[in-house]
């Protein structure tokens, strides 16, 4: 039997949601997207003795859900993704409560929503003051994918994958198999992750963070700005959908993820593993790479991230269009390849594409720039790629409803 | 294709020492504790103990070196899947694109993540450690293992608590069975440290605890058709859903019971189960010890036949995996790059 990558049969997306600094639905992240318009940008969201203060892209607190900020700081996590589930439930036309008893999973990616790293607990703990173990305890009961699987009263697969800034695309993935395997009919697939101070002085130290609003692409980029949110789609078993007469906004047609085996927190330099994951992907969906409409890049800002994109598209995907939404988002970790997947999947039913914000001057050391405008596309193809410390790559396909 | 996934090679450390015949000892004598972890200097407390695993045969299979920027965490996990390939027969580094990494983690890299905290606080947050952030993320065990062996293959890391193990266990199966790789390294890793320590001791003034456990145990799983000395197989890796647990005629039921009282009452409600945690220590991600120690109490004739693993999670959900014993070899494949093909 073959068992190289091959293709697959595609998985309906019959709702999606998300929420982050450029709107508090996908609809407004959308408007957003394509005014040119960046998100919230907050230079005060983390208290930080830092001396330079790094701007953010921060949830206003309209955007947040009810209860956020009074809730535990290790719960936040699982709330956005709660906020941008029900989004994704919704507009595939479930009530909320309508998926129990349901077979469904729940997949969710994240960086912060499963580290315990509670300051202020440990501050007691290191100054012997017995600290009240209430915050490890809310810890443990905070984990993301089992906070949706809760809030929705779910019972199928669910599974938190952590596997840094790709955890988002790699979970929705992950979860198209499930669907493929019949290990459950729908499943709720994306990621969450929210700012905090550790990650910020974190970031700051690997000194790629820039101290303006980030520039993807551009030759005078700085570095990434980091970001807050949840993205989610609502994958369906073609049975299910076809059941309900559903309408699938997009298939998730393939999906590659591939490691560089190359550095600890930089990419490999020509993209090896990046290159695997958009072959794996494009195998599964039974394309060509001219037959992509465009590409959603990761695109953080990052000297290495974008030189390492940029070789790729250039060697590789002349003349596909591409642009980076991290500008309008900044790069919210484990949430980015869920919101970018449902970004993704708007920009295919618009047919137009975001201009790359932050762009003046793309890099001349590639042949590929960025779109610095809102563009038409055309096709019904698209990727959207993330690439994670460790060198971890994933690359998801998506194809419109209606091709 | 049979629907099966063979057990190739297994690698395990923990407080029973490391590697089979270790394992195999604790299986003879029913383990227990070989440590223990302060409580962080609180007044009038001590320690209370543990199962602490050594990393020191790492230095055997790759080079002291390449190791200086490498974290306790991430070395247990390293050694675990070199243990698992040297038992599979396998060369490293393995050099591949075919292979996969999953790891399954219930709190990562603990000791990194508050050593990074401790650089915040005691330098201040403009000198933040670098190197304790970039290894402070649950996925750099992975990202070592990737880069340290040469696997370019897919790689995944899962945070579940209790239900981790077989969330990776079941994330494998599919990889095989779908062809996104031809074998993958599948392995538990968790690390104790202080804030632990003071965490089980508190959480122990209500109710009785587990012993704390730290070590690694991979498992290198391929197709049951390219295997060659298949030590066992698993038929079945699921999440069922409801409370009852269907057992499976003639098999032997091991028990995830690691002493957790939030596990308890489910465990009790279950026929009378195996359990090996006594080998291991707590750990949230143990079931994928207890695969392993099942395999070998298979091959050491305590178990005969099929055994059916359960792992609950404190609300009540639970995985179930199918160990077949081995059975007959079929043909081998080498690892092969996509580009070769």
């Amino acid at each position: 039997m073959e068992h190289w990558p091959r293709k697959k049969e595609p998985v309906p997306v019959t709702g999606c949601g998300c929420l982050c600094a450029a709107g508090k639905t996908l609809s407004e992240t959308m408007d957003s997207l394509y005014a040119g318009r960046r998100g919230n940008i907050s230079f005060e969201q983390v208290v930080s003795t830092h001396p330079i203060k790094y701007p953010l892209f921060a949830l206003p607190p309209e955007f947040a859900p009810a209860g956020y900020s009074d809730a535990p700081e290790c719960e936040r996590c699982g709330r956005l993704a709660i906020a941008a589930a029900t989004e994704a439930v919704l507009d595939a036309g479930f009530a909320p409560d309508a998926l129990k008893g349901r077979r469904v999973g729940v997949c969710i990616g994240t960086t912060v929503g499963s580290a315990m790293n509670n300051e202020g607990f440990y501050r007691e703990f290191r100054l012997e003051m017995r600290p009240d173990v209430e915050p490890i305890r809310s810890f443990l009961q905070a984990n993301p994918a089992a906070m949706v699987a809760r809030a929705f009263s779910l019972s199928g697969p669910c599974m938190t994958v952590v596997n840094a800034c790709s955890s988002g695309t790699v979970a929705i993935g992950e979860a198209a198999d499930w669907i493929r395997t019949g290990r459950c009919d729908l499943a709720i697939a994306g990621g969450a992750d929210m700012l905090c101070r550790v990650v910020y002085n974190g970031f700051i130290s690997l000194k790629i963070t820039d101290e303006a609003p980030c520039r993807p692409f551009d030759q005078d980029r700085r570095g990434l700005n980091l970001g807050e949110g949840a993205g989610v789609v609502l994958l369906e078993s073609t049975a299910s959908a076809g059941a309900r007469n559903a309408v699938p906004r997009a298939r998730l047609c393939g999906y590659g993820n591939a490691c560089d085996a190359y550095h600890p927190s930089a990419p490999h330099p020509q993209a090896a593993g990046l290159a695997r994951a958009f072959d794996r992907a494009l195998a599964q969906a039974g394309i060509q790479d001219r037959d992509l409409a465009f590409i959603n890049a990761h695109g953080t800002g990052t000297p290495e991230n974008d030189a390492a994109e940029g070789h790729l598209f250039s060697t590789r995907f002349s003349g596909i269009p591409f642009s980076s939404t991290k500008g309008y988002t900044g790069h919210t970790l484990g949430a980015a390849g869920g919101i970018e997947a449902a970004i993704t999947i708007a920009c295919l039913e618009a047919g137009q594409i975001p201009g790359n914000a932050g762009l003046r001057t793309p890099d001349p050391a590639w042949e590929a720039a960025p779109v610095a405008q809102t563009t038409a596309i055309r096709g019904c193809h698209a990727i959207s790629d993330s690439a994670a410390f460790g060198g971890n790559n994933g690359a998801i396909l998506f194809e419109r409803g209606n091709p | 294709m049979s629907d099966r996934v063979a057990i190739c090679g297994m690698g395990l450390l923990g407080g029973f020492g490391a590697g089979r015949n270790a394992a195999c000892r604790a299986l003879g004598t029913g383990g227990g504790p070989n440590g223990a972890v302060d409580l962080g200097n609180m007044e009038g407390a001590a320690s209370l103990p543990a199962y602490i695993a050594d990393t020191t045969l790492l230095e055997q299979y790759l080079n002291k070196r390449l190791l200086r920027r490498v974290n306790r965490y991430s070395k247990m996990a390293l050694l675990g899947a070199c243990l698992a390939l040297e038992d599979a027969g396998c060369g490293i580094p393995v050099a591949s694109d075919r292979v996969g990494v999953i790891i399954a983690s219930g709190y990562g890299a603990l000791s990194t993540t508050f050593e990074f905290l401790d650089s915040m606080i005691n330098d201040g947050d403009a000198l933040a450690s670098p190197l304790l952030f970039s290894n402070s993320v649950h996925s750099s065990a992975a990202s070592h293992l990737s880069i340290l062996l040469q696997i370019s293959g897919p790689c995944l890391t899962i945070s579940q608590f209790e239900l981790s193990g077989v969330a990776a266990l079941m994330t494998a199966y599919d990889w095989l069975a779908d062809g996104a790789a031809d074998a993958v390294l599948v392995g538990a890793v968790e690390e104790v440290n202080s804030v632990m320590s003071y965490c089980y001791d508190r959480f122990g003034e209500s109710t009785a605890t587990g012993t704390m456990g730290e070590g690694a145990c991979f498992l290198l799983l391929r197709r049951e058709t390219d295997a060659v000395n298949a030590q066992a197989c698993l038929e079945r890796v699921a999440c069922p859903e409801g409370s009852q647990l269907k057992r499976e005629p003639g098999a032997t039921l091991v028990v995830g019971d690691d002493g957790q009282p939030c596990c308890a009452d489910y465990y009790r409600s279950l026929d009378p189960g195996i359990s090996f945690a006594s080998r291991y220590g707590s750990l949230p991600s143990g079931q994928i010890f207890d695969v392993a120690f099942s395999v070998l109490a298979q091959q050491m004739g305590i178990i005969s036949g099929r055994v059916q693993s359960i792992k609950a999670d404190k609300e009540g959900k639970w995985g179930e995996i199918l160990i077949a014993p081995r059975t007959a070899p079929a043909r081998e494949t080498q690892f092969m790059d996509e580009s070769h093909v």
